[in-house]
């Protein structure tokens, strides 16, 4: 069995009151809880702690893990002293493939409680885990292997995820204990970026560049969706900013139903004009009294 | 793909869990989230019913009950907070979709 330095986990002397143990560990905790730190290796770092302070805080845990004795290093094998076990703890088998924490987590000291536990049943833990998706994977459903605490899930997704979504699979949770039913388990979805669609719920968002001419005199053009490309018709005198919507062309919801596909317009000017384009354009400007800063002259005049 | 799944629940606004459920789903005591209600923390709606899109906030606001040994006011805050993030979430999203 691997020594750990319980104390040491905690910052706390040895001879640390019950108050300090809990002041340090509420400290530490509020820093690498895994729900406020977002630094890598947070969840670690907690369940170290975590560990140490349900040892340290039980009284009786910490007279037992105290005479374990001192002098050990952290990681260090070593064997609880030979009478050791007789006083804490029913069984006296090995202690080589044991880890301190689960021993502790099972050892009762002298209140002798937790005996019957042979033959009640007992459910099996949630579990919790993100997971990424494309959209594609989202819109029609998908299935992937996860692996939670070294063991293999299959979950499967029904279509209608979104991003933000979390949801729940029954019993494929961990597994119960003498015929207790399974946990379940808990997905929290994140959606891949997508080249061309932003999302926002179930709608989809996508750039649509048109010309000059496309946007003034209107134009019917071909836009992609999730399920292949479809034509749009674009009205005379679209503005940029425009959002023209494809209803129903968003992703598939849970309950049935789609949302929509939002193709919002921009106006993209050819970069390079030939000497008929830049004539036509010249010709254009003379011909336009359009003035888009009308609005400028007006704020002007108020101020 | 199929698309009833029983044994899959998305948690969305619209759909509802019971106290209970809650209780389960989170492992709060229903007296906790009894409270949690009567702080306004939690919206029960006819016959007790909560709105699913909660289900999360309220199990990672569990969680922090436990590991950092939170009252039931403090849980009260964490869940106002954690509904408030999620909203502000959604609106990024939204406003980075939509631009």
């Amino acid at each position: 069995m691997k020594y750990k330095d319980y104390y040491a986990a905690l910052g706390v002397k040895r001879d640390a009151s019950a108050d300090e143990i809990k002041k340090a560990y509420r400290k530490l905790a509020q820093k690498h809880h895994p729900d406020v730190s977002k630094e890598a290796g947070a969840e670690e770092k907690f369940k170290e702690i975590a560990e140490a302070y349900a040892t340290l805080k039980d009284p009786e845990k910490r007279a037992a893990y105290d005479q374990l004795g001192t002098g050990f290093q952290q990681g260090q094998e070593f064997r609880p002293p030979p009478d050791w076990a007789q006083q804490f703890r029913e069984e006296t088998s090995s202690f080589d493939d044991l880890d301190l924490g689960d021993l502790f987590a099972e050892l009762r000291g002298r209140r002798g409680d937790g005996r019957a536990r042979g033959n009640i049943k007992f459910p099996g833990p949630d579990y919790e885990a993100t997971v990424h998706l494309s959209l594609e994977e989202a819109n029609r459903g998908t299935q992937f292997e996860l692996e939670i605490d070294g063991r293999k899930v299959t979950a499967r997704i029904p279509k209608g995820a979104t991003d933000g979504m979390r949801l729940r699979l029954r019993g494929q949770g961990g597994p119960g204990v003498n015929g207790g039913a399974n946990g379940d388990l808990y997905l929290n979805v994140q959606l891949h970026p997508h080249a061309l669609f932003r999302v926002s719920g179930h709608d989809l968002y996508l750039d649509l560049p048109l010309t000059p001419w496309e946007a003034a005199l209107g134009a019917t053009v071909e836009v992609p969706t999730l399920d292949g490309a479809v034509n749009l018709k674009v009205p005379p005198n679209t503005t940029a900013g425009r959002k023209l919507r494809l209803a129903k062309k968003g992703l598939a919801k849970p309950s049935g139903g789609e949302g929509d596909l939002y193709a919002i317009v921009q106006i993209v000017n050819p970069t390079v004009l030939n000497e008929r384009e830049r004539e036509l354009f010249k010709e254009l400007g003379e011909q336009s009294k359009f003035d888009p800063r009308a609005h400028f002259a007006k704020e002007r005049s108020h101020g | 793909m199929a698309d009833s799944h029983e044994d899959v629940v998305f948690f969305e606004a619209h759909t509802q869990v019971t106290l209970v459920e809650l209780s389960r789903s989170s492992g709060l005591p229903e007296d906790v989230l009894h409270e949690l209600v009567e702080y306004g923390a939690l919206v029960a709606g006819e016959g007790g019913a909560i709105s699913a899109a909660c289900v999360g906030r309220v199990r990672e606001a569990a969680r922090l009950r436990e590991d950092l040994e939170l009252d039931t006011a403090a849980v009260a805050l964490v869940l106002r907070f954690l509904e408030r993030i999620e909203a502000l979430e959604a609106q990024v999203r939204h406003l980075r979709a939509s631009r």
